[in-house]
Order: C-alpha cells, then structure tokens, then sequence
C-alpha cells in the first residue's frame, strides 16, 4: 500500500547540495507497525512526512495507495488527510483556544460529518479513551499523557488507514510514554496500519517491524525479533 | 465549521488582550469617524432626492455675458411666457419669498421665515400631496395652505380646512383663508416652506419697493425663482432654441442675459457659481472628507494586518493543525477572513456609540447640522454596515491568504514567521501609515499658514484698529450716526461704504470705454462717503479722494483703481470724462484686495455717495476699543433704539471669511490625531511583538558584551530610518493636493521646506514615544533567561 522507490530529499544551497535523504526504499503492507529509529538529524521525521504527504521528495517515486503521490494534486491530497492519515506529534499539538471535546472534533468537521453523527462519534471516542470526564478541559489542563490521548483520538477519529506518530512519546514521563505505546499497539492489533519515529528502544519494539536511518540512508531493515519470537 | 471557527476566534482574540484591544480601538476609532464623514456625505448626496419626479423638475437661471454671472431668480412674466409659448413645460410657477409675513395667534403675531408667494402649479410640479381643496388651490389672492407643523400651532388639533387666519403682510392685516395643508417639506430639499400663498403679495411689496414699475410685466425686476416640470421625453435642445426665441423678443437682438434650465438634481451640488440666496453643497468638500474618511480606514486596516501578522506565531500552529487534520488552504482562509470580519461586526456597536458621542463636536466642526434624516436611514444602515464589511475585508485579506498559505512543516519547526522578507513587509505597511500620518500633518500645517497669512497679509489698507459697524437698518440716520461718533477723541476718522471690507458681493457694471463707445469692459462699484477712503487708509496715487471741499463731489465723481485706469485704456486719467452717469475721474488710488484673498483685485470705480451707506467703518486709536464701544453703544441707541447694535473688528470680519479654511485646519489636524492614535496603537503592539521575538538576539548580543544603550539606540534606528523614509515619500503627494487646494487662492503661500521638517520632528516624536519603552524594556533582559533553551 505504501512504497517508496530511490527518493531523495535535498536542499540546494548555493555551493553544495545537502541530502536529507538518500536513495530511500521502503515499502509498508497493511497492518503494519513500523518503527523508524535513528539519531537526531538523520532524516526520520523527513521520511515521515513525505509518507504523510506533508513534504515532497525531490526525487524519486512514491505510491500511497497504489497512486503515484509525486503527481498528486493539492486538493487530493487535503482529501487523504481528512480520509487516509492520521497525525499525532511529539509536542501533542492540540488547538490550544479549543477544549478536548472540540479538538476531537474538528477533523469530523473537515470530513463534512453531519452534527448529531459528529456527537455521537465524539462521545463514543471520548468514552473509549476514557477521558467523559475532561471533555470540557482546555489543554494547557491536562498532562501531557492525558493531551497526547487526546491527540491521538483526534487524530483515529476520521478511521484513517493510517496513523503516523512522530515522536509520540518524547514529551512523556515513561509510564505515560508506556500507556500511549499500549493504545498504539492495541490500534495496531485492530488492523490499524502504524509508522512511528522514536528514540526509544524500548518503544521500538511495540513495532513489528524496525527501520534504522542514519545520515539520510536506511542502515537496516529487520522484522522485530523479540515479537517474532514471542510468536 | 462556522461554529467551531467562531469559537476558536473569540477564544484567540480572548487570549491575546493587547492585539485585540489595540485591534478593537483603533477600529472603532477609524470606523466612528467614518461614521461621521458617511453621515455628512450621505446627507448631502441625499439633498432633494424626496421629490419623486426629480429628473422631470428644472429651475430656470439666468445668465449675464457681461459680468459672468449667473442668477437664479427671474422676473415674473417669465414664468408667464413660458406657460404660454413652451409646449413641452407641462407645470410652470414662479416663486418668491415674503420678508416680513406674520400670523396673528391670540393676539400675538408669529413671524413665519419660509412663507412663499407662488401659482398653484407648484404643487404639481413638485408633487406635494395636499389635504383640503386639490385645484387651482392658490386662485383666490386670500387663500393660504400651510405646512403640518404650522396647521398643528394655529389650530391645536381643530381642522383647519376653510378657517380664516389674520395675516400682517406688506404692512397691512389681511384675512387668509385656509384652503389646504402640505406634508412638512423635507429638511434636505431646495423648497423649504411654512405655507404658500397666492403671489399676489410678492408682487404687491415689489410694487411698493419700485414705485414706477409694474411687477408683473417688468422683465427687469428679477426676484422670482421659475420652477418648471417638464415632459417625461422633452427634448433639452429645443427648450434652448425657444429660450433664444424668447430673449429676442423681449430683450432686443443683441441679449444681455440668456436663459437657461438646470436639473433639480444638480440644484444643490452643482450651484457653486451660481448667484443664490439657496443653500449649497459642495462636492469638493464632499470629495475631501470622503478621502479623509478612506485614509483613516486605510490606516485601521493595515494595523490589523500588521499585528495579525506578528501574532500569527501564536495562530499558525493552529493552522498547522487544522491542515494536517484536512483542512484545504481555501478553508483556512476563509476561517481568518470571517475573523476579520467578526472582530469588524463586534466593534460596529461601539463605534456607532462613538460616533454619536461626537456628533455634537463634528457639527461643529463641520460647521453644518448632521441630520439623521428618516428617510435616508436604510441607506445608513446599509453604508454603515457596508463599510463595516469591508475594513474587516480589507483588513483579513491579505493575512488570510498569506497565513493559510504556510508550509505545515515550517510551521511546526516554528519558522514560519520569522522570515525576513515578512518583516519587510510589516515594515512597508508601517511607512504607509506613517506617510497618511505625514500627510494629514503637513496638510494642516499648510492650510494653517495660508489662514496666517490670509489675515495677515497686507491688504493695501488699513488691516487693524478698524471696527464696522452696520447700519443698514437706519438709513435715514447713517450720516447722522457717524456725525455724533467723530466728535469722540478716540475716533481718528470714521467713514461709511456700501460694503466692509474685503467686500464679501460684488456690484458689477459694463462701462464703455472711453475711447470706443462700442466696446464694454466689466468693472466693479463700491460707493463710498468722503471719509471712507480715508478711514481705510487706501492710499490715493494721483488726483485727489473725495472732499467736501468741492461741492461738486456727488455721484458724477470718480475714483479709479490703477486696474480700472489700465482696464479703460485711460493714460492720463485725472479729469477724464467717462461713463456710468457723465462723470469725472479726480483720481487713482493703489490697488487694493477689494475682495478676499480668494480671487484677484478687479478693477474699481469708487463713487461718493452716502445714499447707499450701509457699513460704517470706525478707524480708532490703538488700544481704546474697550471704552470706545459703549460710548458708539449708547449714540446708536439714541438714532435706532430698537434695532439690535451690529458690529465688528476688521479682525473678526476677515476670521468670518476664512472660517472655511479655519475649520478645514481644524477638521484635518482632528483626523490627523485620530491617524496618529490609530497608527500608534498599530507601533506599540508591533514593537512589543518584535522585542519578544528578539529577545534571544538581544539575548546573545548581551552575552557578547553589548551595551544597553547601544541596544537601544539600535531599535530606535531602525525606527528613525522608517520616519525620515515615510516624510520624504509623503513630501509629493501633499505638495499635488495642497497646491490643488491652493488655487482657491489668487494670493497664497509657497509651501515651504519647515513644513516637512516638522512634520519630521513631530512623527519621529510620536515613534520614539511608543517604541522607547519596549526598547528600554528589551535592554532590560537577562541574557541567561533568554538563552535559556525551551
């Protein structure tokens, strides 16, 4: 469903061309759980947003959904996100001037769901992740644990087939960090397909599968052992 | 989407109390005084448009080749004429005003000011519904049919349909009967009036006025104002043709005067040069205010732009969001436009609160009653709300499209706004602000100087220690008057003139040239006593003034000025014969500015006459006017003790005639204020943005060993640079307006270059003010709280 062929990202400056990414392939399946790892500067969160159709590669050929998305069109591509992707960052990037309830909302709206069906869908979300309670709540209220289960219900709400997580975790205590990792997993086990970027060893292993970048190249590419060997 | 939209703006605009505030002021600001200038402008375009069949309604003027002039009133049998001869007038009525009409009311008589003498046509051509008898209403000499309001205070809720009233008309008591009641005239139209009443009675006081001429029939005696109603297709041209027609059969071949009908669309505004004792609009004060009105909205708008641009950090993350969320470009912008547009609808009741708190001030201002006027109210409504629409149109535009427009991934690497080129342009917006400002400030300082030097500028005659006093009401006892107040001390000389001067009217005459009897040139009157000319201390370069010393000295001699003597062709003009009544030119007096400063000296012939004597000019020793005016009090009451004691200095005469130019100054250096206020909220929020988003360069520069002061002289520099540039850039287009608005001028000032020096001094007074606080506060900052990472 996802494939990358040789792409490239670079910035020209004015005597040398600097490669943020280099010759990357990749291909990801459905219900996959990929995890992107490598140091800081490596191009992970470049990857990840060409994948989420946020940047352009500056060269090569990418295919979301079978459909060639180096050619995709502006507004095809605002349709994907409010149906196909799904985003939660690092620093949760919840609308500060809109309550929990609210914020979940909002991709409802873009995706033109009607009021009462809008209701219903939020109330169910908010009973799920067990937050009924906090819906009136703004942001700057909440944990970052607590903002960034907001975050990623609002961004599971639209039932994308895709759900990119940069960093989910980095702005967490690690028993908050654990519980976020545990509701990716369990999304992933309803057929959710997942690719996050992480620092955390530890948290790369909820992923099936493990991808290390450095310096724009992918150094390896492996099934996650430890999960296959507990199958 | 609305909702959610709305509810993040007004959460945003909550949060951020400083942008809103300064947003929410300097728009109520600009709007309310937008508010005002639309009130004026509406009511004037308003003018006379409560007549129905406006387009079809003419007034006929009159034309004088000779002097240029045109008139508005015409003599009776015009009127007459024109029913007669002109196939396409379908109505036709000549009107007149009575002075003096009163109507006894138990006893008591009640002057009623718009009491107007005309022909039952008038009705239809105006179209004014009446109540009571509907044709030919005026037929009867003794019939009246009186206004609403007039009807409700002679008769208290009585019907007053065939009452008679007691009228005190041409000196005499007439009984009027009551014959039919008219809806109050609009306030905003040419046709004011009480009542109408058969002009028989204008025509009656004429004949007294002029005993051996009949006012019926005399084409001289042009005190009429002709209306007419023309057919819905009549033809413009042919009425011209049958005007020509009619000049020659009653003027004779060569016609002095010509005829012509001007649109009762075009009566208000378009009468600018026109002879009339109607009130005037004038389109180019219309143009000037609405220009006003439009700078000042543009100085609102682009301080929204300029602070929702540097606020936008806190607001692109939001759009960020929204984006990766599925929101496309076009709905981000349309969510910012519709916040322009609330912030604009959420001031609207606080700035027509405003605007009505300053009505009282702004009528004085603008020197007219600002009317809300009942049938114009849609159209306030619908300008307002209009005007409303767009300040927050033009406001949102520009930050919506380049806010919606951000790299989502910029956005997140918090890069978006700090991008040079953005600074570049909030600094260009500023300049702009700066340049209005500059404009307005320099614009007053002109007009300014031209009112100085308007009543300063030597005159060529006595320009101080003059008092006029007018005695227009005591005729018979003028020369009586001036006799008792020579014998005070105090009073050098005193002398009496048909006008004051600078004459305000003009009393033109075609004299033959003396050379060639053919030929006419247009000169001015102005007759004087014999101690006019000196009194004024008009100086006499030839000849001699008028003395009582040569008992011929009447109304056949003559005192030209050089422009008069260079006019007629005379080159030796003392003892010269010429026209008017066979007279003799005993001398030349130095041109002096018979009129205001606005036009040219014409040239002049003085005659010496005190039939005609209706100011007197008292020449005083210097300093004694306190304890001269009760004694000139107490001579007048001994010659006219029931007449009211008019008078004035020379110098609150010529401040009466530059009142226009004053309340201009007054009016710009007002919006000049407000677009500095504005301006200066737009700067202090600004520089309070920047300084936090320099906070780490200032941060680093102090690591580094800057000194406070140099830090703040760095900001101030930069500021300095955007005062010098906005001054010179504003120095062409205020020298293009001002030296337009010059030309009403034959006399005036040259711009100078302290204009824009201090128009200089004074904006980068009002920068440095708003930005030496942030930038004494920026100086402040603890390098160690501002390096600090995250």
């Amino acid at each position: 469903m996802i494939k990358l062929s040789k792409i490239d990202k670079y910035y020209d400056s004015r005597f040398q061309r600097t490669f943020i990414l280099k010759g990357i392939n990749l291909e990801v399946n459905q219900g996959d759980f990929l995890t992107i790892m490598g140091p800081s500067g490596a191009g992970k969160s470049t990857l990840l947003n060409i994948i989420g159709l946020l940047d352009e590669p500056s060269a090569g050929e990418y295919y979301f959904w079978d459909e060639p998305a180096h050619q995709i069109r502006e507004k095809q591509k605002v349709q994907y996100h409010r149906t196909h992707i799904g985003f939660i960052f690092q620093a949760f990037h919840l609308i500060d001037e809109l309550n929990v309830y609210e914020n979940i909302e909002t991709p409802l709206i873009y995706r033109g769901v009607k009021g009462k069906e809008r209701k219903a869908l939020v109330a169910d979300f908010l009973d799920r992740f067990n937050i009924v309670a906090k819906k009136d709540l703004f942001p700057s209220q909440l944990s970052g644990g607590q903002q960034q289960l907001v975050a990623i219900a609002r961004a599971i709400i639209g039932s994308p087939k895709l759900l990119l997580a940069d960093e989910p975790t980095g702005n967490l205590h690690s028993e908050q960090g654990e519980m976020i990792m545990k509701l990716l997993k369990k999304l992933n086990d309803e057929g959710m397909t997942i690719i996050q970027v992480t620092h955390n060893e530890k948290f790369a292993q909820y992923g099936n599968r493990i991808i290390r970048i450095e310096d724009g190249l992918v150094r390896s590419d492996a099934m996650n052992i430890a999960l296959q060997a507990e199958v | 989407m609305f909702k959610n939209h709305l509810i993040s703006t007004l959460r945003f605009l909550k949060r951020n109390k400083i942008f809103t505030g300064i947003n929410i002021l300097g728009l109520s600001l600009a709007l309310a005084a937008s508010f005002i200038i639309l009130l004026f402008v509406i009511n004037e375009l308003s003018y006379n448009s409560g007549f129905k069949n406006r387009k079809q309604i003419y007034r006929v003027l009159s034309y004088y080749a000779d002097h240029n002039i045109t008139d508005d009133e015409t003599s009776y049998v015009l009127a007459k004429s024109i029913k007669e001869e002109f196939p396409q007038v379908r109505y036709v009525a000549p009107i007149s005003r009575l002075r003096n009409f009163s109507i006894k009311l138990k006893e008591e008589l009640i002057p009623l000011n718009n009491a107007v003498g005309t022909d039952s046509e008038i009705f239809q051509i105006f179209d004014i519904p009446i109540v009571g008898q509907t044709k030919n209403i005026l037929a009867d000499p003794n019939s009246i049919v009186l206004s609403s309001t007039q009807a409700q205070m002679f008769f208290q809720g009585e019907d007053p349909i065939g009452k008679d009233l007691i009228a005190f008309v041409n000196d005499k008591e007439e009984v009027f009967v009551v014959k039919g009641i008219f809806d109050d005239m609009p306030v905003n139209s040419n046709l004011q009036a009480d009542c109408f009443i058969s002009s028989k009675w204008p025509l009656e006081q004429l004949n007294l006025r002029f005993k051996d001429r009949n006012a019926e029939t005399d084409w001289r005696l042009n005190y009429w104002e002709t209306w007419l109603l023309l057919d819905k297709n009549a033809d413009r041209t042919s009425i011209d043709k049958q005007f020509r027609e009619l000049e020659k059969k009653v003027h004779g071949e060569v016609a002095d005067n010509t005829y012509f009908i001007q649109n009762l669309t075009e009566v208000y505004l378009g009468s600018q040069e026109i002879n009339s004792g109607q009130p005037k609009g004038s389109i180019k004060n219309i143009r000037i205010f609405s220009s006003i009105a439009l700078l000042i909205i543009i100085i609102a708008a682009l301080n929204y732009i300029i602070l929702s641009t540097a606020v936008s950090t806190g607001r692109s993350k939001e759009i960020g969001i929204r984006k990766t969320h599925g929101a496309s470009s076009q709905s981000i912008q349309k969510q910012l436009l519709n916040e322009s547009i609330i912030m604009a609808m959420m001031v609207l009741p606080f700035a027509l609160f405003l605007s009505w708190l300053v009505k009282p001030y702004a009528e004085e201002l603008f020197q007219t009653k600002l009317l809300i006027i009942e049938s114009n109210i849609i159209i306030y409504a619908v300008a307002y709300l209009a005007l409303t629409l767009f300040i927050g149109l033009a406001s949102g535009l520009y930050t919506s499209s380049f806010l919606s427009k951000l790299n989502v991934i910029n956005i997140f690497k918090n890069s978006a706004q700090t991008g040079k080129s953005k600074s570049y342009v909030r600094l260009t917006l500023i300049v702009i602000q700066l340049i209005i400002f500059c404009s307005f400030v320099s614009g007053t300082l002109i007009i300014r100087s031209q009112y100085k030097y308007a009543l300063e500028k030597d005159p060529g005659y006595r320009n101080k220690d003059i008092l006029f006093i007018n005695v227009e009401k005591i005729p018979h006892n003028s020369a009586a008057f001036l006799t008792s107040i020579k014998t005070y001390p105090n009073v050098i000389s005193a002398g009496g003139a048909t006008n004051a001067l600078p004459m305000l009217s003009s009393w033109p005459y075609s004299i033959e040239l003396p050379d060639d009897k053919s030929k006419k040139v247009s000169i001015e009157l102005l007759a004087v006593d014999y101690d006019f000319v000196e009194t004024m201390g008009i100086e006499v370069l030839e000849g001699r003034s008028f003395s009582r010393e040569f008992g011929s000295d009447g109304e056949t001699s003559y005192l030209l000025n050089e422009k008069a003597v260079e006019a007629l062709g005379l080159t030796d003009p003392i003892e010269k014969k010429i026209d008017v009544e066979e007279g003799t030119v005993i001398g030349v007096v130095k041109d002096f500015n018979l009129h205001s400063f606005h036009s040219d000296i014409p040239p002049l012939l003085m005659v010496a006459s005190d039939a005609y004597v209706m100011q007197v000019a008292v020449h005083y020793k210097p300093g004694t006017l306190g304890n001269l005016l009760p004694l000139i009090k107490t001579e007048w009451e001994k010659v006219a003790p029931d007449q009211p004691f008019n008078y004035k200095t020379i110098e609150e005469f010529k401040k009466e005639i530059y009142t226009g130019e004053r309340n201009l100054s007054v009016i710009i250096s007002f919006f000049a204020l407000f677009s500095m206020l504005i301006a200066s909220f737009g700067l202090f929020g600004l520089t309070l943005y920047m300084v936090k988003s320099q906070t780490k360069e200032i941060g680093i520069k102090k690591v580094f060993g800057s000194s406070e002061k140099s830090i703040v002289l760095s900001l101030l520099r930069e500021n300095m640079v955007m005062v010098a540039i906005a001054t010179v850039l504003s120095v062409p287009p205020t020298i293009l307006v001002m030296n337009r608005w010059l030309t009403n001028f034959s006399y005036k000032v040259d711009i100078g270059w302290w204009v824009f020096a201090l128009t200089f001094l004074l904006a980068a007074f009002v920068v440095l003010l708003n930005v030496f606080y942030h930038s004494y506060r920026a100086s402040q900052i603890n390098p160690i709280e501002a390096l600090r990472y995250e």
